[in-house]
């Protein structure tokens, strides 16, 4: 092998600033970064902005660092998942070693500076965040079971738990209710998904509920968690972070999303394959709009609340 | 391989093909640098403002007490 060979081989390989942003999955990381924020705004303690702002950074790292750590574990599933082909490792661009590395070091740094800024009951729930994306659910729910998805969700709604327990050092209800919503709005969001991401996760050996009990039951369990879900959402709107605005939102969104997987129960795999999966898809694309709603709606409620119009007093 | 001299330092290829990785890596530390110096600056004033409050305090209640006092010995002499 020439000197020009290693070269350009290094050179189709060079890893860049972007690659290992790209490591921290930015898309997750926006909506930890916004259901943390809200999390800390809609609590009844206020933190210096500097203070709150270095908070979500170091809560995002934590966030970005156990998404590095996923995709050093699954690199394998990921080189053959159409979806992840492109991420960093898959493409070859970083090496599993330094995914691992600088998923672990962040990982600390994160914890440890959000300790170090705030407080250590949110330094101690981000690690226990981190902990439980990476060993919980990457390394043991994800390949054995299918509730993979149920189970591993909660991970993703650690968020505003932290971004609360930075501005109050503690835990309370409104927290664990914001934990709720995210919990029960996971599994449709990411069933929806399976469906019509069709042989992606059955080519890697996930056993994702489409795998192992098939489509029409995954189409039932979407149902039942949306309608579970619907309470949770609905019932917030009551407590102190809730208000007559949220409480529109979420009966509005509600009705749209329950008639979503309504629409989703009704059909068969022939009718979805004839028309691309659309109503699937929109589903989908409406569980984002979902979840994104009901926090605006939390946040807007404080915001009106500082002009004596937010909340039920 | 490919080099440039530039003066009497010699600016390899690699150096060209991470420059994206360096400058980045350059600002993150640098913002870090304000980041915690704005932090430390953030915690010290509000400790102090919390501190100088709970003397004032303490002060005012010390101050009351010895009020007090001085008010009951008065009325025993009389």
């Amino acid at each position: 092998m020439s000197d020009t060979s290693i070269d350009s081989k290094l050179d189709t390989h060079e890893a860049q600033f972007g690659d290992y942003f790209a490591l921290l999955k930015p898309r997750v990381m926006s909506l930890v970064v916004f259901t943390a924020l809200v999390g800390l705004l809609a609590a009844p303690v206020s933190v210096h902005p500097l203070l709150a702002f270095s908070a979500i950074l170091f809560i995002a790292i934590g966030g970005g660092a156990s998404g590095a750590l996923n995709m050093w574990w699954d690199a394998d599933i990921d080189r053959i998942m159409r979806r992840t082909q492109s991420r960093p490792i898959p493409s070859g661009r970083i090496t599993e070693g330094e995914a691992f590395a600088f998923g672990m070091f962040l990982s600390a740094f994160s914890v440890i500076m959000l300790g170090l800024a705030t407080n250590y009951i949110a330094a101690g729930l981000l690690a226990f965040t981190i902990f439980f994306y990476v060993v919980i659910y990457s390394m043991w729910l994800k390949r054995w079971t299918p509730q993979n998805i149920v189970i591993g969700g909660a991970a993703g709604a650690f968020p505003p738990m932290i971004g609360w327990a930075v501005a109050t050092g503690g835990i309370a209800p409104e927290s664990v209710l914001m934990f709720t919503l995210i919990f029960m709005w996971t599994p449709p969001h990411f069933w929806a998904l399976a469906l019509f991401m069709k042989s992606d996760y059955r080519d890697a050996g996930v056993p994702m509920l489409t795998v192992t009990h098939g489509r029409k039951s995954t189409r039932r369990h979407i149902l039942a968690y949306t309608i579970l879900l619907a309470p949770i959402a609905i019932g917030t709107g009551f407590t102190s972070i809730g208000g007559p605005l949220y409480l529109a939102v979420s009966i509005l969104l509600n009705l749209a999303f329950l008639k979503g997987a309504w629409n989703i129960w009704r059909r068969d795999e022939a009718q979805a394959d004839a028309d691309g999966y659309k109503v699937e898809k929109r589903f989908f694309t409406l569980s984002l709009v979902y979840l994104f709603a009901h926090f605006l709606a939390i946040l807007a409620e404080k915001t009106l609340a500082l002009y004596g119009l937010g909340g039920w007093t | 391989m490919s080099t440039a001299k530039t003066g009497l330092r010699v600016e390899h290829e690699i150096h060209k093909r991470r420059r994206s990785r360096n400058v980045g890596l350059g600002l993150v530390l640098g913002g870090f640098v304000f980041l915690i110096m704005g932090i430390t600056y953030v915690k010290l004033t509000t400790q102090n403002a919390e501190r100088a409050a709970e003397i004032r305090a303490k002060e005012a209640a010390e101050a009351a007490a010895q009020g007090t006092e001085t008010s009951s010995t008065e009325e025993g002499s009389d």
